[in-house]
C-alpha cells in the first residue's frame, strides 16, 4: 500500500492544498488522512477535484474522515464525484453518564461498506460502544448513521 | 433602491405543463383536507396564507430584473420577463409615448434577448429606449431580434428613438440617481455583470456565470463585483455535482454562490436562473441542499475557530421584490 499523506487545514479556492508534500513517483492510488482537514468549502472541492485529476491520481482513499468533514462531502456528494474509498471515519460521542468524549473508529469493511453493483451498501456500527471514562454504554450506530450518506451516493 | 425579478428561468422560458399544475392544486386540497380534520375552523383563506417564499411557484419567464429608486428605473437583460415589465411600463409615461427605458444587457444569448420583441414601449413613437452593454456588437445583436423572417417588424420599423451605448469594463456610469459598472463574469460568450449603487448600498447582478474565478487572485479586477455589496444575485442553474458535471456549460450552483457571500460578507443572496427543466419541486430540492452545504460549512468553520458571516438566501421567484 502506498503511504498516506496528511493533509491540513481548509481546502478551500486558495488552494493551500497545493503545497502538500507528495513522494514523486506518485502511484495512481492517493492515500490522504483526512483528520487535520477544518473545513472542504465548494470552490475548494472544485479546485481540489482538478489538482488530483493533474497528478493523474484514479483513486484517492481517504482515512480518518471526521463528522463534520463527513457532513460538507455529504452535502456535495463529493465522495461519489471523486471517487473516492472512505477507509475510516472518526467517530467522536459524548458519553450520555459522565459526559467524557468517547471515540470511535469506524472502518470500511467492517463497519460500513459502499453499494457496488454486486452488493448493498451496508452500515454494521456496534449499536453501543462502552465509555473508558465510567465503563457506562453509548449508543452509537443511532447518532451517527447520518455521516454515512456517502455510502448511497452514487455517480 | 428595490429590485424586482421579473424573469428567473434560464436557458428556456418554461410554463408549467397542466399536468404539474393538476398536481399542484392536487396536493394543495390533500393537504388542506388533512388540516381542517385538525381545526375544522380552518378557512380557505388562513391555508393560503403562507409567507410568499413558501408558495411553491417559482415561475417561467427567462433573465429580466428591474433596478430602481423613485427616480430612476434601470432594466437588466431582455428575457421573455421584460414583456409583463412591459404591460406594467404601459400604464405610465410609456403608454403615452413619453416614457425612457433603460436596458442594460449581460450578454445576447436567447434567454436574456427573446422577450424584446415584445417590449411593447420600443413600437411608440415618442418613447426613448437605450440600450446598454459592454460587447462591441451590442447594435447589431439587437436589431438582429427585429429581422424577418424571424419577426415580422423591422428594427427601422419601430416606433419609439434607440440609442445603443457601449459601456466601458468597470467603468461606473450614473443613470439618473443610480451608478452602474459592469464587471466580467465567467461564461462560453462574453457576459458582463453589474454592480448598481446608490445612496451607498450595492446591488450586484452576477448572472449568467460559472464563477470559475472565486479567490480574490483569480477575481482580480472583477472582485469589486462581490465586495461591500448587500444583495447579490447570482447563477444557481445546477446542483453542486451538475455543474462539475457540466464544466464550461456557464452556470454555477448555489454552494459556490455562498462561498463568494460568505467570504466577501454579502448579506442577503437570491439565486436565479432556474434551470428550465427543473420543477418547482426539484428547485425545492435545490434549496434542502443548499441548506445542508450552507450549515455543515456555518459548522465546521465554526468549530475550527474561523471567521463565520452568516447569509440569509433564497431561491428567487417571478415577481419577487426586494430592497437594497
Ligand atoms: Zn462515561
Ligand atoms: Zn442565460
Ligand atoms: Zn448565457
Amino acid at each position: 500500500m502506498s503511504e498516506t499523506v496528511a493533509i491540513q487545514g481548509h481546502i478551500d479556492e486558495s488552494g493551500t492544498f497545493k503545497s502538500l508534500k507528495l513522494k514523486s513517483g506518485l502511484s495512481k492510488e492517493l492515500q490522504l488522512d483526512f483528520s487535520q482537514v477544518k473545513s472542504i468549502s465548494a470552490g475548494g472541492l472544485r479546485l481540489f477535484q482538478v489538482w488530483l485529476a493533474e497528478l493523474g491520481v484514479e483513486q484517492l482513499v481517504l482515512h480518518r474522515c471526521s463528522q463534520g468533514i463527513l457532513d460538507q462531502l455529504n452535502s456535495l456528494k463529493a465522495i461519489s464525484q471523486l471517487k473516492a474509498r472512505v477507509a475510516s471515519v472518526e467517530l467522536s460521542l459524548k458519553c450520555p453518564h459522565c459526559s467524557s468524549g468517547v471515540d470511535y473508529l469506524a472502518q470500511r469493511g467492517q463497519d460500513y461498506l459502499e453499494g457496488s453493483v454486486v452488493h448493498r451498501e451496508s452500515l454494521d456500527l456496534p449499536q453501543e460502544i462502552s465509555c473508558p471514562g465510567c465503563g457506562g454504554q453509548v449508543p452509537l450506530e443511532s447518532e451517527v448513521s447520518s455521516y454515512f450518506a456517502f455510502l448511497k451516493h452514487r455517480n | 433602491m428595490k429590485v424586482k425579478m421579473w424573469g428567473v428561468r434560464g436557458s428556456l422560458p418554461a410554463a408549467p405543463a397542466r399536468s404539474q399544475a393538476f398536481s399542484k392544486v392536487k396536493k394543495a386540497l390533500e393537504s388542506f383536507v388533512k388540516q381542517q380534520k385538525n381545526n375544522p375552523q380552518l378557512s380557505v383563506d388562513e391555508f393560503l396564507n403562507l409567507p410568499e417564499s413558501q408558495q411553491p411557484c417559482y415561475g417561467g419567464h427567462t433573465s429580466c430584473v428591474e433596478v430602481f429608486t423613485d427616480k430612476t428605473q434601470l432594466i437588466v437583460d431582455g428575457g421573455s420577463g421584460i414583456r409583463p415589465l412591459a404591460e406594467h411600463l404601459m400604464a405610465g409615461p410609456c403608454g403615452m409615448g413619453k416614457g425612457e427605458a433603460h436596458i442594460f444587457m449581460t450578454h445576447f444569448h436567447w434567454d436574456h434577448l427573446i422577450g424584446l420583441p415584445f417590449f411593447i414601449p420600443i413600437f411608440i413613437p415618442g418613447n426613448r429606449v437605450h440600450f446598454y452593454a459592454v460587447q462591441e456588437d451590442l447594435e447589431q445583436n439587437i436589431r438582429r431580434m427585429f429581422t424577418k423572417p424571424n419577426f415580422p417588424v423591422p428594427f427601422e420599423a419601430l416606433g419609439a428613438q434607440i440609442f445603443f451605448h457601449s459601456m466601458e469594463p468597470r467603468k461606473p456610469q450614473m443613470i439618473g440617481d443610480i451608478q452602474v459598472t459592469p464587471y466580467q463574469l465567467d461564461h462560453p460568450d462574453p457576459c458582463w455583470g453589474y454592480r448598481f449603487e446608490h445612496q451607498g448600498r450595492a446591488y450586484s447582478h452576477c448572472v449568467d456565470s460559472e464563477a470559475l474565478r472565486v479567490s480574490r487572485d483569480d477575481l482580480g479586477l472583477d472582485l469589486p463585483l462581490y465586495q461591500n455589496c448587500n444583495v447579490m444575485v447570482f447563477d444557481a442553474q445546477y446542483t453542486f455535482e451538475e455543474a462539475i458535471e457540466k464544466t464550461n456549460w456557464g452556470h454555477s450552483s448555489a454552494p459556490i454562490g455562498l462561498d463568494l457571500a460568505m467570504r466577501e460578507k454579502i448579506p442577503k443572496v437570491y439565486f436565479m436562473h432556474h434551470d428550465p427543466s427543473a420543477s418547482d419541486e426539484h428547485i425545492a430540492y435545490l434549496q434542502r441542499r443548499t441548506e445542508d452545504y450552507y450549515q455543515a460549512r456555518l459548522k465546521a468553520l465554526r468549530d475550527s475557530g474561523s471567521d463565520v458571516f452568516e447569509v440569509d438566501w433564497e431561491f428567487a421567484w417571478d415577481g419577487l421584490v426586494f430592497d437594497v
